[in-house]
């Protein structure tokens, strides 16, 4: 079970710096967001910034809802409305709720079999996103992931296509896998966010395995297995080479292939820990989960490289970090570990603090002098990925950041209070 | 159906017009919520949050939390960080999860203030109401807290009530200022563009509050009542009808009398007459009060065709009309797009004027359309093209309309 850090104080919401282009993952599907008008608001908003607000509509939950229960009913009639006015018709349809839906208990199972029964030609799937539910044991996005994949039936035979299950949307796949795949004769790899048509998608069902590019897609990769039975390897974002050999090996033998020689992709990724530590002199590193989910892993892998990592931003432990996180409060104490969105690192009155910051909002609450600014986070796949994060700190020393001339929003400019 | 919506976007929640409300001021706003209701409001729809330090907070609020009633877990986390930020005030804000639980805020806010000894307020927002709702909710709370009991002693003072960047743009307070200056009034407490805390202590010293919008009209009955401060309930749009609102300020304070913008229109009812009772209408979509304006604003420039007046928002229905029975009563209400739709087929109208993103509605097509970027609707979409009211350039916008025929 995650755990969540610093979660008895207040937090600040850094507004997101960058943001996807696309957001259907599911092509020709729409979205129904059940809710309180206000829940609904940035999602209508930034799907016309998207340019995907064709794909999304809201039913309005009213406090009497709370009491009557009687949204059920006027959930399907709303999906009665939305097919008539809707054109095209939608292939599947997802019923979008948020937080207060915990607390109301819908019947999923019911609601989608009558409307299943009410339309026989639209799939229909439930999700939610509830970040009250932070502190569950599953995460809510970890069930958001699972849903993309709903509307896949079980095919009676697979292809050699493989499925990229968690790939963010405008990401492109790693070189080393894509090579490895298509040097057997795998392929094509498919991948729902880069699919164009409801058709595309369903051709997932016929691939012969799911590589995992994201923890939180392994719920998703679970489901598929059992639902669909399709087998699951893991190609999660790390920075650990070791470990990127590990990943190929498990893929190579799921696919009953071989797996070349990678020792000189591994040395070349010491060679580059190496150049790039003798470029920092022992400057203090920070660390946010920006960068990647795994952000002890990530600390840990730099600390046994000998840098100096003296802070982690997090929000939380998830499951897959509990290792790194026990041996990180072990073995080194002395790094600062704490949530970047705490209020308090808004009305620090330091200085500017020597030190490079990997991500964004460790950089924001240290003011420090080098950052790397991640675009989106965990972009870092395979031995290109260890090498991309790398030459980005080194860039990052060349320039001194001004924080006098940036804004951060909710601290005064120049950062004092 | 009624509360579906495919076209339009959800509109400002009550919560953050509590927090745009409670902007300006040194404070510490707590929203209970997990985080996206902050989200909602400090991305979009607070376009100053960018700019100037503030203390919205999340209370990060978990489903556990919620179930078990740990009410003491919000007071602590806000306790402390009252201690660390030493605000004016605090706030602690409901939304929908601790509105379907039954949290009482109000009850944490005064235990809250009794912990920390700052003054808390607290606010039962939910999340199921609209923005005006929530800066109505505000302005009555700090100015029953604050405003300390005076005379009227400032003779061409005026308050100015419903003035947040959900309705307008921020620079509007400077803009309004300038307006009423220029005829000798100067503003008091300017609720809450331009807010000077010390203001609201004396704001029932004011002659006259002027009203520009639908979310300051509680407060304008709560200080009627309270000090007998006369009212009058217009946006100044231009300097034609800025003019005008300023002879209503001259004219409420002279007769102790509440006005809501209007004109002697006979006039405009003969040409309308005249035209038929087909003729081509306009429709304008709203605040109320903006609206109501804007109605007289194009008839005061030569307007000839009949205006109809609809919103989505009203902070009080009640408080919308004046003792005489005069006042927006023909302002149509909207609860959803489903009523906009029906309200734009049931009648031929030649032209729309409102938030852009009113024309994503099939049923508007072939009519004209004059775009009004209205915040609490649009949000960070078209922040950088609202607006300014009180200013010249509201002129030419109204020429275009009335051009336009």
């Amino acid at each position: 079970m995650q755990l969540e850090l610093q979660n008895d104080s207040l937090c600040y919401l850094a507004p997101i710096r960058k943001r996807p282009r696309r957001s259907v993952v599911v092509p020709e599907s729409h979205t129904l967001h059940i809710c309180p008008a206000a829940c609904g608001r940035r999602f209508a908003i930034s799907a016309i910034e998207k340019g995907t607000s064709d794909h999304v509509s809201f039913l309005f939950l009213g406090e009497e809802d709370v009491v009557t229960g009687r949204y059920e009913q006027d959930i399907c009639d709303a999906v009665d409305e939305l097919l008539l006015v809707l054109d095209p018709a939608p292939k599947g349809i997802f019923l979008h709720f948020k937080c207060i839906d915990d607390f109301l208990g819908t019947d999923d199972a019911s609601l989608v079999e009558r409307l299943q029964c009410r339309h026989p030609k639209t799939k229909f799937a439930v999700c939610r996103l509830d970040p009250v539910a932070l502190d569950g044991k599953i995460m809510p996005g970890m069930l958001l992931r699972k849903q993309q994949y709903a509307f896949l039936e079980r095919s009676d035979s697979h292809d050699r296509g493989i499925n990229l299950v968690g790939t963010r949307v405008d990401c492109k796949p790693d070189k080393d896998l894509v090579e490895l795949l298509e040097a057997n004769g795998f392929g094509p790899i498919r991948d729902n966010t880069e699919c164009d048509t409801y058709e595309e998608y369903r051709l997932m069902e016929k691939s012969c395995l799911n590589i995992v590019t994201h923890w939180m897609s392994l719920v998703a990769a679970r489901d598929m297995e059992q639902r669909l039975g399709i087998p699951f390897c893991v190609y999660y974002p790390t920075f650990d080479a070791r470990e990127v050999v590990c990943f190929l090996q498990g893929i190579a033998q799921a696919l009953d292939m071989p797996c070349p020689d990678l020792s000189a992709a591994v040395r070349a990724v010491e060679d580059d820990y190496d150049a790039t530590g003798k470029a920092l002199q022992g400057m203090p590193v920070a660390l946010d989960s920006t960068v990647t989910m795994q952000v002890f892993s990530l600390a840990r892998t730099m600390l046994e490289h000998g840098y100096n990592v003296t802070h982690v931003f997090a929000a939380r432990v998830p499951d897959v970090e509990a290792e790194s996180y026990a041996w990180l409060r072990e073995r080194h104490p002395e790094v600062a570990v704490g949530d970047a969105s705490n209020y308090r690192g808004l009305f620090d009155e330091r200085g500017t603090q020597k030190c490079l910051a990997v991500g964004y909002e460790g950089a924001r609450v240290l003011r420090a002098d080098h950052y790397v600014e991640v675009d989106l986070n965990d972009d870092y796949h395979g031995f290109s990925g260890i090498h991309q994060l790398l030459a980005e700190m080194r860039d990052a020393l060349g320039a001194k950041a001004a924080w006098e001339s940036i804004h951060v929003p909710g601290r005064t400019q120049g950062g004092a209070r | 159906m009624s509360r579906l919506s495919v076209y339009l976007p959800p509109f400002a929640a009550d919560y953050s017009g509590i927090c745009s409300a409670l902007f300006e001021f040194n404070s510490l706003v707590a929203i209970n919520d997990a985080h996206c209701c902050t989200m909602n409001y400090t991305e979009y729809d607070e376009p100053r949050w960018s700019s100037t330090q503030k203390t919205t907070l999340c209370t990060k609020l978990r489903s556990i939390g919620a179930v078990f009633g740990n009410d003491e877990q919000v007071v602590d986390k806000v306790c402390a960080a009252a201690s660390d930020l030493q605000p004016d005030f605090v706030a602690v804000l409901g939304s929908p999860v601790p509105a379907i639980v039954g949290m009482d805020m109000e009850g944490v806010a005064c235990e809250i203030e009794s912990r920390s000894n700052t003054t808390c307020f607290g606010f039962p927002s939910t999340g199921f109401s609209t923005y005006e709702k929530g800066v109505a909710a505000a302005a009555l709370k700090l100015v029953e807290h604050y405003a300390l009991d005076c005379p009227a002693s400032d003779a061409r003072g005026v308050n100015v009530l419903g003035l947040t960047p959900l309705d307008f743009s921020p620079e509007e307070g400077r803009a309004l200022s300038c307006l009423v200056e220029q005829a000798g009034w100067h503003v008091g407490a300017s609720l809450f563009l331009g807010i000077d805390p010390q203001h609201l202590c004396n704001i029932g010293a004011a002659a006259v509050n002027l009203v520009v919008s639908a979310s300051g009209l509680p407060l304008a009955h709560y200080l009627r009542k309270r000090f007998g401060t006369p009212f009058v309930v217009a946006c100044p749009l231009g300097m034609r009808h800025g003019s005008h609102v300023l002879q209503l300020l001259d004219q409420a304070v002279a007769e102790g009398t509440c006005r809501y913008d209007a004109i002697d229109d006979t006039a405009h009812d003969v040409a309308s007459a005249d035209a038929g009772a087909d003729a081509d209408a306009l429709l304008i979509v709203w605040d109320a009060v903006m609206a109501n304006s804007l109605r007289v604003a194009l008839v005061l420039a030569g307007e000839k065709r009949p205006i109809d007046i609809a919103t989505f928002f009203s902070a009080d229905a009640k408080a919308e009309t004046d003792d005489n029975g005069e006042g927006l009563h023909d302002c149509h209400r909207l609860s959803s797009e489903k009523d906009f739709i029906q309200l734009v087929l049931g009648k031929r109208y030649a032209a729309v004027v409102g938030d852009p993103l009113l024309q994503r509605v099939p049923s508007l097509g072939g009519r004209g359309f004059f775009s009004l970027p209205h915040p609490a609707v649009s949000s960070r979409l078209l922040w950088k093209e609202v607006a300014l009211c009180a200013d010249e350039s509201f002129d030419a916008r109204i020429d275009d309309i009335v051009g336009s025929r």
